[in-house]
């Protein structure tokens, strides 16, 4: 069973949640997707090793072949290739690595040669396995990052959980594509509640089963709540605002280590979504 | 002097329009023809580009034999494709485009 974390606006606590859901469970893999910043590691205590390079195809100009044609740059979705009167240059952080160029060259001038982008990680403290992706400083494109780190996603794990980009656009997307449910974590106040209904969205285009953690529940008002029994959309838990939890965090101590009842808690949510899976 | 084309990134179509203050994102270049000091506003197909807007604006310049542009500032990809264009890069400033033209035939434009 796959289970991603999503939330609409950021820092309504996917990686708490993520992390502390994780570590109540038996056997499980926790994946780090939020590859521009990931940080689950802070919460965990285990070592991490690199596995693997993230790449993407980029073109290189074969000039024994090309005749300036300009077929390649004019076909370019996102303007990655650009023709000068001598030359074709060649944007690599404009490339989202599509191949489209290569394969409608008609002299054949076009190969591809991967363009690393980001470093997929690892570490395993017993039965919890752990995988993250980060991508490179200045780099702009974190979907294949994710959909390299997701072919990490081990066989023999029961349970995965990965913690999501924040958004709805194409990493979120990519993050959730093939999850069996995907929690949504809010918070109750109206930009959260904004966010949210973007996210609720997308879920439904994607036809996800998804239900709703409340985080930080007691600030701000009650329209997120509402807003779920309007929608019929379940509210799996509410996580209080506390300060402790705060400053438990800001030490890298998740909330399940700070509030007694929440590994009941947490091991409750996943019987119910076993349930709605059913 | 020999016959030269120069762009000026202008937002509007007016005869004496301000140059504007991005380069790929501008809605037309105001090109310049120093063969009969004519000038003509054209349509910058790169304004709506998801990206890579200005490297889109100087294949169109290119193709439309400019060989100098007068700009506001310039980011990376734009820059790095006027110079593999070939395309001489004068510093503009907040001015009429008859203005500009003007600092450039008394060479009081500088070259970047």
């Amino acid at each position: 069973m796959q289970i991603t974390i999503v939330s609409g606006k950021g820092g309504t606590g996917k990686t708490s949640l993520a992390v502390s859901l994780a570590m109540t469970l038996e056997n499980v893999q926790l994946l780090d997707a939020d590859v521009d910043e990931p940080n689950c590691s802070l919460f965990l205590d285990l070592d991490t090793k690199l596995v693997a390079e993230a790449k993407i195809p980029i073109p290189e100009i074969n000039y024994d072949l090309c005749t300036l044609c300009g077929t390649c740059s004019s076909n370019c979705e996102y303007n990655a290739l650009m023709k000068v009167p001598d030359q074709i240059l060649v944007f690599e952080k404009m490339c989202h690595g599509c191949g489209l160029c290569s394969k409608i060259c008609p002299e054949n001038a076009i190969t591809e040669v991967p363009r690393t982008i980001g470093y997929l990680y690892e570490g395993e403290n017993k039965e919890f396995l752990f995988n993250y992706g980060a991508l490179i400083v200045g780099e702009e494109l974190s979907t294949p990052v994710i959909s390299q780190l997701k072919q990490l996603i081990s066989k023999d794990k029961p349970i995965i959980v990965i913690d999501s980009p924040p958004g709805s656009s194409c990493p979120m997307v990519e993050t959730v594509i093939d999850s069996d449910y995907v929690i949504l974590v809010s918070e109750p106040t109206p930009f959260g509640l904004s966010d949210m209904k973007m996210v609720v969205k997308t879920l439904r285009i994607l036809e996800k089963k998804f239900g709703v953690v409340i985080n930080k529940d007691g600030v701000g008002n009650e329209e997120l709540e509402l807003y779920c029994q309007k929608e019929n959309i379940p509210v799996l838990l509410k996580i209080p605002f506390d300060r402790e939890i705060a400053k438990n965090y800001s030490e890298g101590i998740p909330f399940l280590n700070v509030l007694p009842d929440m590994d009941s808690k947490l091991k409750h949510m996943i019987v119910d979504i076993r349930e709605a899976l059913q | 002097m020999n016959n030269l084309k120069i762009a000026i990134p202008v937002s509007s179509k007016d005869d004496n329009s301000i140059m504007f203050e991005r380069f790929g994102r501008a809605s037309y270049f105001c090109i310049f023809d120093t063969e009969d000091d004519s000038s003509v506003v054209v349509a910058n197909p790169a304004v709506g580009a998801r990206g890579g807007a200005g490297p889109r604006a100087v294949e169109f310049l290119s193709s439309k034999q400019i060989q100098s542009v007068i700009v506001p500032q310039l980011g990376p990809n734009a820059d790095g494709a006027l110079r593999a264009a070939q395309i001489t890069i004068f510093q503009g400033e907040s001015l009429p485009v008859k203005d500009l033209i003007a600092k450039w035939k008394n060479e009081e434009l500088n070259k970047l």
